[in-house]
């Protein structure tokens, strides 16, 4: 997309608007350490459009309080951060090192 | 006595004396032991401007007050004494078995001086000390040592402290290794007693270590253990993965270094993570003294087996090499621990010897052996070997990367902050954890205060690990606060699940006083500027605390932390000023009086 949409606004909202357009988004999620046991690692799947972490984290049955890191296309979020079409969700359960 | 056994052994290898000296108990409190007090006897008794390598140089190996006692993790001890690699003070320190059975033999610290005339080992039975002839050890590696070592001891819950062939041949990246896997690592501290001629220590000791109020400490203890069980990452996290659980995070961060710090994305990440290595390669766990945590591993690839590997040995074997083979890393890591190589250092100078041969200042011809290409899995082993032996174009890796890069011409290419390589956070992603890199008093570290507890962990807070905002005041904190653990004789990683306060509380009921949170965080600023101080006399300045000309000027180029360079001249002059320090990074007047360091 680009040049044609002269005069409709930028590129940027045009892709809002055709999420909105759309009944879903797709998030690709990726899980880690023991997220994955009876899981999956990564899985592509799709939700209403506005869903939050939140909505995910119930439909794969994460109990919210289980998360300790929670990062959109690798930066830290808020559970009730409102997902875009085509964001990476990566969900970890405490876990650190050294 | 409490806490302490009140004894310093002295060894004289140049006299072939052994003295025992009391210990002064005010003294100790003020900088409360290990890397504290260490960092104040060695500060006192040597010249910061000698030669790491001449006899000279001093080695102490000091336990805490809380080494020995049932406080959990309390097993560690540390290495303190001028470094060969970065010039600066260096501490490394240790876990495992070993600093507990010296103090039950009745030492707080072991002092080696002067040179040994032809190699020796140290034996320690209670008040039986001996300096004996090491000539049939020498050249053997770390297992073997430590077998022939229990054998001729005559007692198999003897505790063996040795360096590897690395050490004999003084690489400035070898280590100290005690009960075959555990490392004091960093900063070629194996070097310095291989120039003494000192092969290894091998202790046992019937004493136990006595504290003032044990109604106390067992409360305290009891707490302790409970927080430590609750926290999410040391009752679940590390014990289940260890800590190559970071391999994963640390990639989704962006900021895992690949390919010597070319960028800080890994494709094949998880092929080299905690989860696979504890799905594939996983046998048992190994764990230190009273620890609840267990991060420790023990692993099998092939026909190799043994502790590890650690993350810090997989970012800089895996990713930073361009290596994706998890058994390939075990193998260079299993070789690490046998030669007494710094698996940090290591892996991170055949990265940069790789970068070097891309760009072609290494040449095909002179390198005699695999070829020093990303990914190469034979690379990575064959010359770690070499290194060990320091054999052939070996001998040149062994002198750690920044030695290579400059003998080309280009030490640009090294990543490493006083002259010691960076551990696995690429700080233009972390920007408070670079400026505690900058500033790390041993060169590059991530263990003198780990800001990837609160930038990327979320622990005990979560900041934006992007923003310069209060981090330096972060970065001292963190120093401040890691400088009085590691001179208590706990572990680090007990800092994620405790606070200053419940050291506190530990050091009272060991102590017998009244022990605050801001004491412990007191003291901590104490050994941070008294290294400091050994170092600006050793002919540092502030134009040492800086990071690679790469992570300052490349921006990142992928990922999520895609853009970003490290903004050191910004935080530097803040972190100064929150120091106490003058615009040089020079501890003030005041600030000396206000700790006592005059």
């Amino acid at each position: 997309m680009g040049d044609h949409l002269n005069g409709y606004g930028t590129s940027e909202q045009f892709v809002l608007n055709e999420a909105a357009l759309k009944q879903n988004i797709t998030v690709f999620i990726k899980l880690f350490a023991t997220f994955r046991d009876k899981r999956f690692m990564t899985q592509h799947m799709d939700f209403p459009v506005r869903s939050t972490v939140r909505e995910v984290l119930k439909a794969i049955e994460i109990p919210e309080e289980e998360v300790a890191i929670c990062m959109v296309n690798g930066r830290s979020k808020e559970i009730d951060h409102e997902l875009a079409d085509g964001d990476t969700l990566s969900l970890f359960p405490p876990v650190g090192g050294g | 006595m409490h806490a302490y056994v009140g004894t310093i052994l002295r060894i004289n290898l140049t006299e072939k004396t052994i003295k025992c000296e009391p210990l002064d108990v005010e003294t100790a409190k003020k900088f409360i032991g290990g890397r504290g007090l260490g960092s104040y006897l060695l500060s006192q008794e040597i010249d910061p401007e000698i030669d790491a390598l001449s006899p000279e140089n001093k080695v102490f190996i000091t336990t805490g007050p809380l080494t020995g006692t049932t406080v959990p993790t309390g097993g560690r001890y540390m290495v303190i004494t001028k470094s060969p690699l970065t010039g600066t003070i260096a501490s490394s320190n240790s876990g495992g078995f070993w600093g507990p059975e010296l103090k039950n033999a009745g030492y707080d610290i072991v002092v080696l001086e002067g040179k040994a005339e032809k190699p020796v080992y140290i034996s320690i039975k209670d008040d039986q000390v001996e300096i004996k002839d090491a000539a049939h050890l020498w050249g053997m590696k770390v297992n073997e040592t430590t077998d022939t070592l229990l054998e001729e001891f005559g007692d198999p819950k003897a505790r063996v402290l040795c360096i590897g062939p690395a050490g004999e041949n003084l690489s400035p990246m070898a280590a100290i290794m005690n009960e075959r896997y555990r490392a004091a690592g960093r900063s070629g501290v194996g070097a310095v007693v291989g120039s003494k001629n000192v092969k290894a220590i091998v202790v046992r000791g019937s004493g136990k270590v006595k504290i003032a109020d044990e109604e106390k400490m067992k409360a305290f203890v009891k707490d302790a253990m409970k927080k430590i069980r609750e926290n999410g990452v040391t009752g679940q996290g590390l014990p289940t993965y260890g800590t190559a659980v970071l391999v994963n995070i640390i990639n989704e961060s962006g900021v895992l270094p690949t390919r010597n710090f070319q960028t800080g994305v890994f494709a094949d990440a998880e092929a080299i993570s905690g989860e696979t290595l504890a799905a594939e390669y996983l046998v048992k766990k190994d764990p230190c003294y009273r620890c609840p945590i267990a991060c420790g591993r023990y692993t099998k690839a092939d026909e190799m087996e043994g502790g590890g590997p650690e993350y810090e040995t997989i970012w800089c074997y895996g990713s930073d090499c361009g290596i994706n083979d998890m058994k390939a890393i075990i193998k260079a890591n299993h070789l690490c621990n046998e030669y007494g190589l710094d698996t940090i250092t290591a892996g991170a100078t055949i990265a940069c010897a790789m970068e070097l041969f891309e760009k072609g200042y290494i040449k095909p011809e002179e390198v005699d052996g695999p070829e020093l290409t990303w990914g190469n899995a034979e690379a990575i082993i064959e010359w770690t070997k070499k290194m060990g032996t320091s054999e052939g174009f070996g001998a040149k890796l062994a002198q750690g990367s920044y030695r290579l890069a400059e003998s080309y011409g280009v030490p640009e290419y090294s990543m490493t902050v006083k002259k010691q390589e960076l551990p696995a956070y690429d700080p233009r992603g972390i920007q408070g954890h670079g400026v505690q890199y900058a500033t790390s008093n041993r060169g590059g570290c991530h263990v003198r205060g780990y800001l990837i507890s609160p930038e990327i962990l979320g622990l005990p807070e979560k900041l934006d690990r992007f923003s310069l905002e209060g981090k330096p005041l972060w970065a001292k904190i963190f120093q401040d606060l890691t400088a009085s653990i590691d001179a208590s004789g706990m572990c680090l990683f007990t800092s994620f699940a405790l606070g200053a306060g419940d050291y506190a509380d530990l050091l009272s009921a060991a102590w017998g006083v009244e022990v605050t949170a801001e004491d412990v965080l007191t003291a901590g600023d104490r050994i941070y500027n008294l290294e400091r101080i050994f170092n600006l006399k050793a002919g540092l300045t502030k134009a040492d605390d800086t990071l690679p000309k790469r992570l300052l000027e490349e921006p990142m180029p992928e990922g999520p932390s895609k853009g970003w360079v490290h903004k050191l001249d910004e935080l530097l002059p803040k972190y100064y000023e929150v120091r106490g320090w003058d615009a040089d990074g020079v501890p003030t007047a005041e600030k000396r009086k206000e700790l006592g360091l005059e």
